[in-house]
C-alpha cells in the first residue's frame, strides 16, 4: 500500500471519528457565524454598501465572512484528537504499523480539509441572509473551498506540532489561541489601506492577512488573480512546511 | 573466582553460582574455549571489579548426563553478590568447537538452538536457528533538563523463536523501555537490536512487518468499532479490503468478540478491549509479539481468559514476548524470564531453574515461589518493594 492510499484510509477513519463526535463541530459553527452577526451588527451601518468603495455593492457582512471562515478553518480538532491517542496509546498502535511517516501525519490533515469544505460551504449558505453573494462564480466559491480548506491544514498541522510535542491536551488547547492575534493583525475591519501605519505594518508582515485578502476577493469580486496568487502562496509554503516539521518530529518521536 | 554454569535439565544452562572465592590476578572469560559476546564481559567489569575480558581458563564436564561447565572469572576485585546470568555465546563458534554440545540433551541459553530428541542413534542433535530477538548492549538515556537519566544500561537478551519470553522487573527497571526499543517505537541510545533477524533501527519498517505489538495501555481507538479498528490494522499492514474484512472476521472469532464486532470500542469492558488489542496485533501474522503487562487492570476471569488467548497463540507458532508484573502470570506461561533491575539483567532462565538456583544457593528445603526469586534478584525486601516506585518520564 502506497504512503497515499495509507494516507487515505486514516483520513477516513479520522472523518468517521468527527461524524461519530459531532457535538466537537458545534462550536466550529457557533462562534464563526456567532463573530459574523456581531461584526456586521456593530459596523454595519458604518459601513453602507452603497457608499463603501471597498464593499463593491455588497453589506459589510460579505466583507466579515472571510474572518468567520479562517476562524472555523482554525478550530480543527485533528491536534486534540492526536494527544488522545498519544495518551490512549492508539498513536503507538500505528506508529509500530510500517506506515509511512508522512501517511500518519497527512491522514488526520486529509480529513481535516474535507471537513473544512463542508463547514465552509454551510458558512457561506448561513451568510446569504446577510446580503453575502460570492462575487467571483461558481469557480471563485469552488477556489473559496479549496482555499480555506488548504488554511485548515496549515493551522491543523500547526496543532499537530504542538501536540506531537508537548503531548498535552492543554497545551495543545492553549496554542490554538495563538490564531486570534494574527486573526486581529489583519485588515479585518478595514481594508489594509486604511489602517494606522503601525498597524499596516503589522498586517502586511502577518501571513494570515493574504489570505484573508484572497478571500475577500473571492467574495467581493469578480475573479483577481494577483490576491489569489498571494493567498495561494502563503498556504502553500506554509502548508509544506508544517507537514515537513510534523513528519519529521514523527520519525524522531520516542 | 570461580562460578558454575549449571545445566538445568530440559533447556540447558541457566543459572550462574558463585562456587569458590577464589581471587586471580588477570581478568578473563571463556566458555568452553568460546569467548564471551562484548556485552557480557563489559557487564563483568561493571558489575564485579574486573578490568577486562579476554580469553582465559575454562572447565567443563559432565554431572549425571547433563552438562556443567565452570567458567573462570580472573581479577575481580570483590566477590559478586549475584550470579553471572547475562554470560551469553556465540552459537555457531559453541557448535562447531564444543563437543560437549552434540551429546547432551541440553539447548544453550538464549543462542537461538534447539535440540531435537529421537534423532539417529538415539541422540539428540544441535540446530542453529536466527533468535526471535537478539539484543547487545542495548542501552537508553533520557535527556533531562538537570540531567541525564540512564533507563536502560546495556541489555543484552536473547529469545529463541517459538518460546514465550517473560520480561520482569519493578517498576521504573526499563522494561518498558528494553520493549519499546524493541518494537520499533523508541531510539536506542546505544547497542543492537534484532527482531526476527531484521536490525530494528536499520530496517524498522521491515521489523514492524515482521512484529505485533500490544502495549500497557490498550491501545485502541473508541470511536471505531472492533471490526473497523481490525480491518483499518490489517489494511496499514498491506491486505486488500475483502483480504482485511476476511482476516477481522477470522481475529474477531479468535478473540471471541464476533458479537461485539460491531459496537464502538468505547462500550468495551477492559477484558474485551484488551482481547480486541491483542487481536489488532495479530492481524499480520507476527512472527514475534510483543505484550507489555497484557493482563494489567484485568479481572482473574479475564486474565485467565488472555492467558489461554497466549498460549493458543503461541501454539500456532508466534514467539511471545511478555513484560508483566504479575509473577504468577510469568510461573504460568514463560518458558523462559528475564528479570531487569536499574537497566540491568539480573537474572535470566526458565522459572525453574531460576528456583532451584536460589533453593541451591540458599540451601532451602524447598523451592522458593517466583516471587522471592525475583525479591532476590531486584535485592528488595517486601516492604521496599510496597512503598518503592522507580518512574522515568519521557
Amino acid at each position: 500500500m502506497s504512503a497515499t492510499q495509507q494516507a487515505g484510509v486514516l483520513g477516513g477513519r479520522a472523518l468517521r471519528e468527527g461524524l461519530r463526535t459531532p457535538e466537537a463541530l458545534a462550536p466550529t459553527l457557533f462562534i464563526p457565524v456567532f463573530f459574523l452577526i456581531v461584526n456586521f451588527g456593530q459596523a454595519g451601518k458604518i459601513f453602507p454598501s452603497d457608499s463603501t468603495p471597498f464593499l463593491y455593492g455588497q453589506t459589510y457582512a460579505a466583507f466579515q465572512l472571510p474572518i468567520s471562515l479562517l476562524l472555523a478553518a482554525s478550530f480543527g480538532t485533528a491536534a486534540l484528537y492526536l494527544v488522545e491517542e498519544i495518551e490512549g496509546g492508539y498513536f503507538d498502535k500505528l506508529r509500530a504499523a510500517p506506515v509511512s511517516r508522512s501517511a500518519l501525519v497527512l491522514g488526520r490533515l486529509l480529513a481535516e480539509a474535507v471537513k473544512s469544505v463542508a463547514i465552509t460551504a454551510i458558512l457561506v449558505v448561513l451568510a446569504l441572509p446577510f446580503g453575502v453573494s460570492v462575487a467571483s462564480g461558481p469557480i471563485g466559491f469552488l477556489l473559496l473551498l479549496v482555499l480555506t480548506s488548504l488554511w485548515a491544514v496549515v493551522f491543523a498541522g500547526f496543532m499537530q506540532l504542538i501536540a506531537l510535542k508537548t503531548r498535552s491536551a492543554a497545551a495543545t488547547n492553549s496554542g490554538g489561541l495563538i490564531f486570534f492575534p494574527l486573526l486581529f493583525l489583519t485588515p479585518n475591519f478595514v481594508p489594509r489601506d486604511l489602517l494606522t501605519r503601525p498597524m499596516e505594518i503589522a498586517a502586511t508582515l502577518n501571513p494570515v492577512t493574504y489570505v484573508m485578502e484572497a478571500l475577500r476577493a473571492l467574495i467581493l469580486q469578480p475573479l483577481q488573480w494577483a490576491p489569489l496568487a498571494r493567498g495561494f502562496g502563503v498556504v502553500a509554503v506554509l502548508g509544506v512546511l508544517m507537514v515537513a516539521l510534523n513528519v519529521r518530529l514523527i520519525r524522531n518521536y520516542d | 573466582m570461580l562460578f558454575g554454569l549449571d545445566g538445568g535439565g530440559e533447556s540447558g544452562l541457566r543459572s550462574v553460582t558463585d562456587r569458590t572465592e577464589e581471587r586471580r590476578p588477570v581478568a578473563e572469560v571463556t566458555i568452553c574455549g568460546v569467548r564471551c559476546n562484548t556485552g557480557s564481559p563489559r557487564r563483568l567489569a561493571q558489575d564485579y571489579g574486573v578490568r577486562s575480558a579476554g580469553p582465559g581458563h575454562v572447565d567443563a564436564s559432565h554431572e549425571q548426563g547433563l552438562p556443567q561447565v565452570a567458567v573462570t572469572v580472573r581479577g575481580a576485585t570483590h566477590r559478586p553478590k549475584v550470579s553471572v546470568h547475562h554470560l551469553s555465546l556465540d552459537v555457531d563458534t559453541v557448535h562447531r568447537s564444543t563437543p560437549l554440545w552434540t551429546s547432551s540433551t541440553s539447548v544453550e541459553e538464549g543462542c537461538g538452538v534447539t535440540a531435537e530428541q529421537g534423532m539417529s542413534e538415539g541422540r539428540p542433535t544441535v540446530r542453529g536457528m536466527t533468535p526471535a530477538v537478539k539484543a547487545e548492549g542495548l542501552v537508553k538515556q533520557y535527556r533531562g533538563r538537570a540531567e541525564t537519566v540512564d533507563a536502560v544500561r546495556g541489555v543484552d537478551l536473547r529469545v529463541r523463536t517459538g518460546e514465550v519470553f517473560g520480561f520482569l522487573g519493578p517498576n521504573g527497571a526499563g522494561k518498558s523501555t528494553t520493549i519499546r526499543m524493541l518494537t520499533t517505537l523508541m531510539s536506542i541510545t546505544s547497542g543492537t537490536a534484532r527482531v526476527a533477524g531484521i536490525d530494528v533501527m536499520a530496517d524498522p519498517d521491515a521489523a514492524r512487518r515482521r512484529i505485533g505489538v500490544a502495549l500497557q495501555e490498550a491501545g485502541l481507538d473508541p470511536r471505531q468499532t472492533g471490526r473497523e479498528l481490525l480491518v483499518l490494522q490489517a489494511r496499514l499492514f498491506g491486505s486488500s479490503k475483502t483480504e482485511a474484512m476476511e482476516r477481522a472476521e477470522e481475529l474477531l472469532e479468535l478473540v471471541d468478540l464476533v458479537e461485539a464486532a460491531d459496537r464502538r470500542i468505547k462500550g468495551y469492558s477492559g477484558g474485551m478491549k484488551r482481547r480486541l488489542d491483542l487481536a489488532s496485533a495479530l492481524v499480520h501474522e507476527p512472527e514475534v509479539l510483543f505484550l507489555d503487562e497484557p493482563t494489567t487492570g484485568l479481572d482473574p476471569a479475564s486474565r485467565l481468559t488472555v492467558w489461554d488467548e497466549l498460549r493458543r497463540i503461541n501454539a500456532r507458532g508466534t514467539t511471545i514476548f511478555l513484560t508483566t508484573q504479575y509473577l504468577e502470570e510469568a510461573d504460568q506461561l514463560c518458558d523462559r524470564l528475564a528479570i531487569i533491575d536499574g537497566g540491568l539483567i539480573v537474572r535470566e532462565g526458565t522459572p525453574q531453574q531460576l528456583k532451584a538456583e536460589l533453593r541451591q544457593r540458599r540451601h532451602l528445603d524447598a523451592d522458593p515461589t517466583l516471587d522471592e526469586v525475583f525479591l532476590d534478584a531486584t535485592g528488595r525486601t517486601r516492604e521496599r518493594l510496597a512503598g518503592e516506585v522507580q518512574e522515568v518520564s519521557i
